[in-house]
């Protein structure tokens, strides 16, 4: 019984192998445009994909997504680099690549170029310019910088405010904590009582935030990198009874997000279009690989989101 | 020394390990720190997630086994569970969350039980179907937007001062208590831990006791997860976090020893309170967060230190006495 049992399994295992495989076999032309983004379950990356994939069925080319399983920011990298790798194995044409650490990815940019392959730069930008044809995305130092001079003004230019980053490394993080304290540098009775990591996720958040919230809790307002954080900020608010007291920020406007900027939980976010993100990355990617001339950078504007334009920001 | 003094020993040295622990906040930030608010809100709080989670892991490891795939199993059933909690269908919230956790609970048990595979390999590799299978569920849509009468299970106090949550906490801790400590099941689960083989010749039923043991980590993973679901009010891929390194550590700084046998859950609760006290007194001293893990680190390394420091001591103490009833005979 055992036996069979063994050998059923042996067999749909190969099978598993064999199904894995016909999928890479199947490949149909060189016109192959490879996308990697950070991960396969935050909104924002879906969204991004769905913006590539759009692109390429208009512009008639194929493009495949791929991403870390990992999804901690923090440890992408090893996973990139190696989703790199295949990518010159199986000969992909372009790779439009939004690199989880902007650093530690340049071997593996090398490696590609090496191969011949152009490299699009999607959403954070790869620290050596000379690795990428182009870069898309937003810019998240500015981005960081408008939601946080619309929170400053909310504030009315003082008070003291904790800043939330993301995951340590995680060059989005860094960026927007860099136009945070650009807008703080033009603000000088704002006061940054406290920061930390939580690491981009809501529940670490909501712990870190009711923790500080004991040490300082005459906060005026929260900054976080991202909505997911604000969220967990606004939660550990709730828990406090400090609701309407305390101001929020994110950057994303996903769904839920917007959903609570409506009930006044969160006061401000930032949309960064990341379907218009994915669109415009594999639209440059065309053009490099049928050799037209594209620019250096290809901003995509974000939209800085109150209550009064929850509704409308997705059309500006 | 007898047994029942050598566990009074364990315990009052792991809560010494805390004393320590809170002194040392106390001192460093003595207003922010040390007052009812912030000790409440980590003991009653913070600390019941990690807690439950690390009841979990202490009857595995008791067991001689080890449970690495709560978090993801507690990931999958609140993801599975969450959109008919979010729609005010509580029973078949319930019976979901409850039918995935005792499912993959049962699917550890029999792999380690009947098939015999280690149980780290095994329910390492549930850890990844479970979390694999959440994100794929997931697909990047978050849940989100739970009933009050539903978020009130963490929020809300029936006792004022106490939140919902504790009272759970504390009523699974007095089960899981009596159900090791004052049953013929709980003998033998410390029983089949020590020695497996002597356990079954001695006419134990050891394998249906260890699936058991998953089955009810399973439970207790549905349970954690749908408590998440009330406190963070969505149901979000991330929340596995660091809770599988914090529970193991739970039982570690608590003192339950690898190789299966020894341990009771009453120390998980002060490492876990340790964890979550050290977490919190950086928080409000504003250390960064990355020191939290080389803290939390030293601490469980210190605490294994301390152990076996303790057994030297006491084997040290017990040869003492034998030598001085010699010297007197």
């Amino acid at each position: 019984m055992k036996k069979i049992f063994a050998l059923i399994l042996a067999v749909a295992m190969v099978a598993c192998m064999f199904a894995g495989c016909s999928k890479d076999n199947n490949k149909t032309d060189a016109k192959e445009i490879l996308v990697i983004v950070k991960n396969s379950t935050a909104p924002f990356w879906i969204s991004v994909m769905d913006g590539a994939k759009a692109a390429g069925a208009e512009l008639g080319y194929t493009v495949t997504c791929k991403t870390p399983v990992d999804t901690a920011e923090g440890s992408g990298n090893e996973q990139q680099s190696n989703l790199c790798e295949e990518a010159i194995v199986s000969g992909v044409s372009c790779v439009v690549l939004a690199p989880v650490d902007s650093e530690a990815i340049i071997p593996a940019t090398k490696k590609i170029n090496e191969a011949g392959i152009p490299i699009v730069n999607l959403n954070t930008k790869i620290s050596d310019d000379t690795q990428y044809k182009t870069f898309c995305g937003l810019e998240n130092i500015n981005q960081g910088y408008n939601t946080a001079k619309a929170m400053f003004e909310l504030m009315n230019g003082e008070g003291k405010i904790f800043i939330i980053e993301g995951s340590t490394g995680a060059q989005t993080s860094i960026d927007r904590v860099k136009g945070f304290e650009k807008a703080l540098a033009e603000y000088p009775n704002i006061e940054v009582v406290a920061q930390q990591s939580a690491n981009y996720s809501r529940a670490d958040a909501l712990n870190v935030v009711q923790n500080l919230l004991q040490a300082h809790p005459d906060v005026n307002a929260i900054l976080c990198c991202n909505d997911e954080m604000a969220l967990g900020s606004a939660e550990a608010i709730d828990a406090a009874n400090l609701t309407g007291t305390i101001m929020v920020s994110g950057q994303d406007a996903n769904d839920d997000a917007v959903a609570a900027l409506k009930e006044g939980k969160i006061t401000v976010t930032s949309y960064g279009n990341p379907y218009m993100q994915g669109y415009t990355a594999v639209k440059a990617a065309v053009d490099v690989l049928e050799g037209k001339s594209v620019e250096s950078f290809y901003e995509v504007e974000t939209v800085v989101v109150t209550k009064e334009n929850a509704d409308t920001f997705k059309n500006s | 020394m007898s047994l029942k003094a050598k566990n009074r020993v364990d315990l009052i040295s792991r809560f010494l390990i805390l004393i320590v622990v809170m002194a040392i906040m106390a001192v460093l930030q003595p207003g922010a720190f040390l007052n009812w608010n912030n000790l409440s809100q980590v003991i009653f709080q913070q600390t019941p997630f990690t807690l439950l989670m690390a009841f979990g892991m202490s009857l595995a490891i008791i067991s001689n086994g080890i449970d690495i795939s709560m978090a993801s199993n507690m990931v999958l059933s609140s993801y599975l569970s969450g959109t008919f909690f979010s729609e005010g269908n509580y029973l078949v919230g319930i019976l979901v969350a409850v039918g995935v956790g005792v499912a993959f609970g049962l699917l550890n048990g029999i792999l380690i039980a009947k098939i015999k595979i280690e149980p780290f390999i095994a329910t390492f590799s549930v850890d990844f179907v479970a979390l694999g299978l959440a994100y794929v569920v997931c697909d990047g849509k978050y849940i989100y937007g739970f009933p009050e009468g539903f978020r009130a299970l963490t929020n809300g106090a029936l006792i004022p001062g106490i939140p919902n949550i504790a009272l759970i906490t504390i009523a699974v801790f007095a089960l899981l208590y009596f159900l090791t400590k004052h049953t013929t099941y709980g003998r033998a689960l410390y029983a089949l831990g020590h020695n497996r083989k002597a356990a079954k010749l001695a006419g134990m039923r050891a394998d249906e006791i260890v699936i058991s043991v998953y089955v009810i980590n399973g439970l207790l993973a549905s349970l954690t997860g749908i408590l998440y679901l009330a406190r963070l009010n969505a149901a979000d891929p991330t929340i596995k976090g660091t809770l599988t390194i914090d529970s193991l550590a739970s039982a570690l700084i608590g003192g339950i020893a690898f190789g299966g046998g020894k341990g009771s859950v009453i120390i998980t609760i002060i490492g876990a309170l340790v964890i979550m006290f050290i977490r919190n007194g950086l928080n409000i001293m504003g250390v960064s967060t990355n020191w939290q893990q080389a803290v939390v680190g030293m601490v469980i390394l210190f605490s294994v230190f301390y152990e076996r420091g303790l057994n030297l001591l006491m084997l040290y103490v017990a040869e003492h006495k034998k030598k001085r009833a010699k010297a007197a005979a």
